[in-house]
């Protein structure tokens, strides 16, 4: 598959890094789409730098555990950090933007890839994103968000909501 | 009483094999669209940028969440997130209203440094009635230390709202006028907070008499200790820095001014070499400014020195931060007394007399923040917000390492 660089459109992109620095190297998706990235975007992650270092030099780097969606939001993030002369207010306002129009499926999992790929800035950004949603929901809501199904008993939940009754005041309700 | 669990279980809903991150066996999604499961990590990363009240009501997610909350570990990730903050988002003024009766408030700090107006609401506080005295004595960890009327003592966290009476420190307190100071600490070798208490007064043979006692949280007892023999703290509360409380005091022929501490842990007295300062008008005070000890220098109706020890134990590391001015539009020009907190851009909240103020040294400007249900005070403090338990842990966590700070 010729390498290939996506927006979280899906449309194909040639970053005017790429253009600018012939040093890339390819990044492959779980599902074996191909990225072209420069190594000085690329390098902002802190796994994959240590990937280069090792023995990737110039060659192919397998992502099993991202997938080729998630990987073309990750390398538009990369490729905004390593671009020259981007003031950090540049840098504040692209995250702000590229941030604000994901819904919480798809921030969970940029979070996952930015923690995997160890990319502090966005994996910080993004759980704060996550963060700020969960803030007056409800446990139904963060069990429906987080897929995550009660293990407790009808009488159990209602003896823990009984300890700290107040903090229930003022929640949203369920829906979002 | 609080519900406790093995910090070491799982977050891994049951239905889910746990996956970890880092590692190129862990993460991927399993299925397209669907939200992954979130190992662990990230999940306490979320879980740690929450304020306490979110966090008490998602204990009822699954068990998995009510264990990693309830855990020592994530509550002191959690605490550690809330005071790095530095728009003090889940840091709050704690103070002693006078009027129309006793009682303790409290405010937001990032609200009363930034916001036109802040609103200060009142608490739910052990012992709460107009009749009694209340003093808020001390705060470390997000817990808050009080007296109520000047002898029943309780341990609180105002955020989990649980709250612990502690054992009646010494019996003669019942039958007469007793001077009382205070301080407040966590002793990290032990993993134990403490309340050191000065109790003076007259006793049964009518000799004027002092008594100094340490609580344990930890034995739940108060204990006499033999120590300011040459000379009584002259402040009524100790400042919490590293591991030590701190009070100013005089002492030989001349009054000389010191800074006497008390080390929590091998509960030893001890000095604080001081800065190469000129002393002002009245003895200079004390007072924390992110974790760091400060001295406050005053040179009446001129202007305030702001010493800070930017590192504990260093002579050399005494700074001076910034000098502030008196108010040249202000009659009174009293003297500014606790520093409460240094904002991002170098602002500095003060208590002046009975109200806050904001200095900014880079316009040279004062702010006078306005807040509403709220009126003369005693004194304040800043806490921060903590899910911090008032039932010690079983085993307790050895660290020699020193590195709590105060707030």
């Amino acid at each position: 598959m010729a390498p290939k660089n996506k927006n979280p459109n899906g449309e194909n992109v040639v970053p005017e890094v790429q253009q600018k620095k012939t040093q890339a190297l390819i990044l492959k998706s779980s599902d074996g789409e191909e990225f072209s990235i420069s190594k000085s975007a690329a390098g902002l992650s802190v796994a994959i730098k240590n990937m280069m270092e090792d023995d990737c030099a110039g060659g192919v780097i397998p992502l099993p555990l991202v997938d080729g969606g998630t990987l073309a939001r990750v390398i538009t993030y990369l490729n905004k950090h390593a671009e020259d002369g981007a003031s950090d207010e540049d840098k504040r306002k692209f995250d702000e933007e590229f941030l604000s129009g994901m819904e919480v499926d798809v921030l969970c999992d940029v979070a996952l890839a930015g923690n995997y790929l160890d990319i502090r800035g966005l994996f910080h950004d993004v759980c704060q994103r996550i963060v700020n949603g969960m803030k007056n929901k409800s446990v139904e809501w963060v069990r429906k968000t987080f897929r995550i199904e009660s293990d407790f008993t009808a009488e159990e939940e209602e003896q823990i909501k009984k300890e700290y009754a107040w903090a229930w005041e003022g929640v949203d309700s369920d829906a979002d | 009483m609080e519900t406790r669990e093995n910090s070491e279980s799982s977050i891994y809903d049951h239905n889910h094999p746990p996956r970890t991150t880092k590692t190129r066996r862990g993460i991927h999604t399993p299925e397209a669209g669907s939200i992954p499961i979130f190992p662990e990590e990230i999940i306490v990363e979320i879980l740690s940028r929450l304020p306490v009240r979110c966090l008490l009501k998602f204990r009822c997610v699954s068990k998995s969440w009510r264990s990693v909350i309830s855990s020592n570990h994530f509550i002191r990730a959690h605490l550690a997130v809330s005071r790095k903050d530095t728009n003090f988002a889940r840091h709050r003024i704690i103070s002693t209203v006078l009027l129309p009766c006793y009682s303790l408030k409290q405010c937001s700090l990032n609200s009363l440094l930034s916001e036109p107006v802040a609103d200060a609401a009142d608490f739910d506080y052990p012992m709460k009635n107009p009749n009694n005295s209340v003093r808020a004595v001390g705060c470390c960890n997000g817990l808050v230390c009080i007296a109520i009327n000047g002898k029943h003592i309780f341990l609180w966290n105002p955020s989990t709202r649980k709250h612990k009476k502690l054992p009646d420190a010494d019996e003669r307190m019942t039958r007469g006028l007793f001077i009382t100071k205070y301080g407040f600490g966590f002793d990290e070798c032990n993993d134990d907070y403490k309340v050191l208490g000065i109790f003076s007064g007259f006793c049964t043979a009518g000799r004027y008499e002092t008594r100094v006692k340490v609580y344990s949280l930890r034995a739940n007892s108060w204990k006499r200790i033999d120590v300011f023999k040459d000379g009584l703290p002259f402040d009524d509360t100790g400042k919490f820095v590293s591991g030590k409380l701190h009070w100013g005091r005089r002492v030989g022929f001349n009054s000389r001014w010191e800074i006497v501490s008390f080390d929590l842990g091998s509960e030893v007295c001890g000095k604080v070499e001081q800065p190469g300062y000129i002393e002002g008008g009245f003895s200079p005070s004390l007072g924390v400014l992110g974790g760091c000890l400060c001295v406050l220098c005053d040179f009446p109706k001129t202007s305030v020195d702001v010493w800070i020890l930017r590192e504990y134990g260093k002579r050399d590391s005494w700074d001076k931060l910034v000098t502030v001015p008196y108010d040249l539009g202000d009659p009174w020009k009293g003297p500014y007394s606790t520093p409460l907190c240094r904002g991002a851009k170098g602002e500095i909240l003060l208590v002046y007399g009975s109200s806050f103020i904001v200095y900014d040294p880079k316009d040279n400007a004062f702010h006078r923040p306005k807040i509403t249900n709220f009126d003369t005070f005693l004194e304040a403090d800043v806490y921060v917000e903590s899910l911090v338990s008032l039932v010690p842990d079983a085993a307790p966590r050895f660290k020699t390492r020193r590195n709590t700070r105060h707030q």
